[in-house]
């Protein structure tokens, strides 16, 4: 099940604007990629290009090998779950589910059958909401049934756009785990936009880092994390202290990347600063400390227990190791 | 609130408009005998209505499908154009183009139903493509585009998806246009040449040349529950359709 997504020299217009240059990405069938940038950077037109929903100026779209660069959407073999969702009001949730099965011709016990069989995959119980008129249910049942219309027709791809950006960040998370869950026992290929970094590594084997239309990185989010390719990668993608290479004596240029968690105190370490706590907060698992210092400010991810407090003026550093190196 | 506005509304129209006229009425007729219209007068005037308004409505919609989607202002205001001239004018219009076409064809459409059919469609397209615009116009894309990777055709969403979503669109426009189309005097008058007679005419004769106001101002008032009844289940029906 599912189907590769490949994506070459995709460009996107709108009117004279170049919403999208120069793409090339391939998504492994079955895989899980997510799209992410900030909001402007051309993921929700790569999604409706490769959806079929956006026409392509130059490249070409393959779906599982097949050129369909010029294919209408619904001979794409893809099903999309949208960021305003686009139920049909007029429907009550059994025929939303049902939309895309009738328009398959299938007999309609074949289409009960299936309609139950995709309410229970979303964990709502077919008799209680088949029924049901799509405006009486709360935001997190309209995305169940969303799911389940999109599913319902067993696509190869599913695209996702920012499907659970209105929600409540509780039934986002258990929504976001079932997705998982299904995506990998249905085996579908999915593409997922979002602008949250969270949700990006929550779903994606792998990540895109959008900017202004271009793809900038795709890979393993420990990749984007530990080897980012540019400042705009490390700062985008968890939180980062960047300063200036120079500082640490590494001359040519660029910038120096130290993950937070990687900022020590005390115990030296290889480059050494000296600076005053400016602010620590409580955050469950570590206590997130900013000092300042040389005019930049620091973040350091320290253990719970550490006696720290603002106003310290403290002693604190990192390791060689811990140092990536940026060109701009 | 909007229904008292609504019965405040409806209340003072009869009080200022029938009332007086059935009073005045009465008096002038000395007690007055109520001719009522024969039976197939009401029935024209119903299908001549219910069919100005279904006839424009299909002419209508693709047209306002249309500007909504990619119309430009210019060609808005040019199908809206009819609007600007007077329903006389456009009456007697018609009747040199009915001439004309009798001339070419053999097509006898003065004095006819089909003639009188038109006539009134010419002047309540406009009315029909204002309001479905403005249903259509606020339909979202997204639920379409749902539809279309859902695998529908162009054709499939727009019948599933879009078409019903406009049809509280669609309802407001058959009420309007029928409710005009019911009173309707001019065109049935030129162009039918009082030989197709409707209620409207009639309740007209009444008027201004049988100077019979009680008969007319009940009748009209008749008219006006009978158009309301109609109205009310026509929008029912519709309504039960969709949304």
């Amino acid at each position: 099940m599912g189907l590769s997504v490949e994506l070459k020299d995709v460009a996107v217009k709108y009117g004279d604007f170049l919403a999208l240059k120069n793409i090339n990405l391939h998504v492994e069938a079955g895989e899980g990629l997510v799209l992410l940038g900030p909001s402007g950077s051309g993921k929700s037109t790569l999604l409706r290009a490769v959806a079929g929903l956006t026409p392509v100026a130059s490249g070409r779209v393959y779906i599982g090998g097949n050129d369909v660069t010029y294919l209408p959407p619904d001979r794409r073999k893809i099903s999309m779950l949208f960021q305003d969702l686009a139920l049909f009001p007029h429907l009550n949730v059994f025929e939303n589910v049902a939309f895309g099965l009738r328009l398959r011709h299938l007999p309609d016990e074949e289409v009960r059958k299936r309609v139950v069989w995709a309410l229970e995959l979303v964990r709502l119980d077919p008799a209680q909401f088949m029924s049901r008129r799509v405006h009486q249910l709360s935001g997190g049942q309209q995305q169940r049934v969303a799911l389940a219309r999109a599913l319902v027709v067993e696509p190869e791809v599913l695209l996702l756009d920012e499907p659970f950006s209105h929600i409540d960040l509780d039934i986002k998370n258990r929504l976001l785990g079932e997705l998982k869950i299904l995506h990998n026992k249905l085996g579908f290929t999915l593409i997922y936009v979002t602008h949250d970094r969270f949700e990006a590594v929550e779903i994606g084997d792998k990540v895109a880092l959008m900017k202004a239309g271009e793809i900038v990185q795709v890979g393993k989010p420990v990749e984007l994390y530990k080897r980012p390719k540019n400042r705009f990668v490390a700062e985008f993608f968890g939180e980062a202290n960047i300063i200036p290479a120079s500082l640490l004596g590494a001359g040519r240029g660029g910038y120096a990347v130290v993950r937070p968690e990687d900022v020590v105190i005390g115990n030296n370490p290889t480059y050494k600063f000296r600076g005053q706590v400016i602010d620590v907060t409580f955050l469950w698992h570590y206590l997130k400390v900013e000092i300042q210092s040389n005019g930049h400010i620091f973040k350091a991810y320290l253990d719970l227990e550490t006696p720290i407090s603002v106003g310290d003026a403290v002693d604190f550093g990192f390791d060689a190791k811990d140092v990536y190196l940026v060109e701009e | 609130m909007i229904r008292r506005v609504a019965l405040v509304a409806f209340a003072s129209v009869v009080l200022l408009f029938y009332i007086p006229f059935l009073a005045l009425g009465y008096y002038v007729t000395g007690g007055g005998e109520l001719k009522m219209p024969s039976l197939s007068m009401v029935t024209t005037t119903f299908l001549l209505a219910a069919l100005t308004a279904v006839v424009s409505i299909a002419v209508a919609y693709p047209a306002a499908y249309y500007l909504a989607k990619r119309g430009s202002e210019l060609e808005f205001a040019l199908v809206t154009a009819p609007l600007w001239v007077g329903t006389l004018l456009k009456a007697y219009s018609l009747l040199v183009l009915f001439a004309i076409v009798k001339e070419r064809t053999g097509l006898a459409l003065w004095g006819t139903a089909a003639g009188v059919l038109l006539g009134m469609v010419y002047e309540y397209v406009p009315y029909a493509l204002l309001t479905l615009y403005a249903a259509i116009e606020k339909l979202s894309e997204s639920p379409v585009n749902a539809a279309r990777v859902l695998g529908a055709s162009r054709l499939q969403a727009f019948l599933r998806v879009e078409l019903p979503l406009s049809m509280p669109g669609v309802a407001a426009a058959f009420i309007l246009v029928f409710l005009f189309a019911m009173g309707e005097v001019i065109m049935p008058a030129v162009l039918g040449a009082w030989k197709v007679y409707t209620f409207g005419s009639y309740v007209w004769d009444l008027y201004f040349k049988a100077r019979d106001f009680f008969s007319g101002s009940v009748l009209s008032l008749i008219l006006a529950a009978l158009s309301l009844l109609a109205t009310y289940m026509v929008v029912r029906t519709i309504r039960s359709l969709s949304l």
